[in-house]
């Protein structure tokens, strides 16, 4: 009777377990591979003109094209702290990063990668995708 | 057995809490003009769409050496992609809760409300006037 009971308790948890875990494993996996495709903007720091000032961060997986896709976007904003740097430098060198997907692409591109300066303000977002939405709720 | 006394401890307890108060008490007062300035750019963002997304921020201290002055700076990023009328309307906004434009060759240390608006992202930078820096480390 007791083992019954526990059966009538225990059953619709895992049930609702069974049927959660594809989108929770889904959204676990993009966010790893979110957090390694945003890490890849740590190799601005070494570039940055001396006393430049990390403002804001930020990355997400989300529907950016039309239909169901998953995007990967990340953004850092900087402060730079000098006006003086050598802009040209600067900017060769922002030119020559590369950044890859977080996931295997079909060729052999980069994923997409903008900037700009304005004043101080320098701002930095690197896109990949659309990529197969799976059972990600975010990308629907 | 000897059981030993708690008042030793709790006396202890006081004078150290006695001798950190002062800190404590300019760190929490810091940390409502900090409350202030977010609160500002809080009223901005009240007027941003729901697909407008917040892309980072962060809240500086900055100790200045030879004024002795401490100042408190918060910034925030939004990715904005608006239409042209539209557009119109949020610089009306900004500008009546008294940010300044800043122009591209415009350096943000300048005024103490300003924002930049370019192409996909909108940055708010908000400076307090000088706070208390001698007792809040954060100023050190």
């Amino acid at each position: 009777m007791r083992g019954c009971l526990l059966f009538v308790m225990v059953a619709p948890v895992l049930l609702l377990a069974l049927l959660l875990a594809p989108f929770v494993i889904t959204a676990a996996i993009n966010d790893w591979q979110l957090y390694d495709f945003a890490k890849q903007l740590d190799r601005l720091d070494r570039l940055m003109p001396a006393g430049s000032l990390e403002i804001g961060r930020s990355s997400r997986v989300h529907v950016y094209s039309n239909g169901d896709s998953c995007t990967f976007t990340a953004f850092r904003q900087y402060e730079l702290g000098a006006t003086d740097f050598d802009s040209q430098d600067f900017a060769a060198a922002l030119e020559a990063l590369r950044f890859q997907h977080p996931r295997e692409p079909d060729d052999s591109s980069d994923a997409d990668f903008s900037y700009f300066i304005h004043g101080d303000l320098f701002a930095v977002r690197i896109d990949s995708g659309p990529w197969s939405p799976g059972f990600d709720p975010r990308c629907y | 057995m000897k059981v030993s006394s708690p008042v030793p401890y709790i006396k202890v307890s006081l004078v150290i809490l006695l001798l950190l108060s002062p800190f404590i008490a300019a760190m929490a007062a810091n940390q409502f003009v900090v409350l202030e300035l977010q609160q500002k750019i809080d009223s901005v963002e009240a007027s941003l769409e729901s697909y407008e997304y917040e892309v980072g921020w962060r809240v500086v201290f900055q100790p200045a050496e030879e004024s002795k002055e401490c100042r408190i700076a918060v910034y925030r990023q939004y990715r904005v992609v608006r239409p042209p009328w539209s557009e119109a309307l949020l610089h009306e906004d900004l500008q009546r809760l008294g940010f300044v434009m800043l122009p591209e060759d415009g350096v943000t240390g300048d005024s103490d409300a300003s924002f930049v608006r370019k192409w996909w992202l909108l940055a708010l930078n908000l400076r307090s006037s000088a706070v208390a820096p001698l007792l809040d480390f954060r100023c050190w």
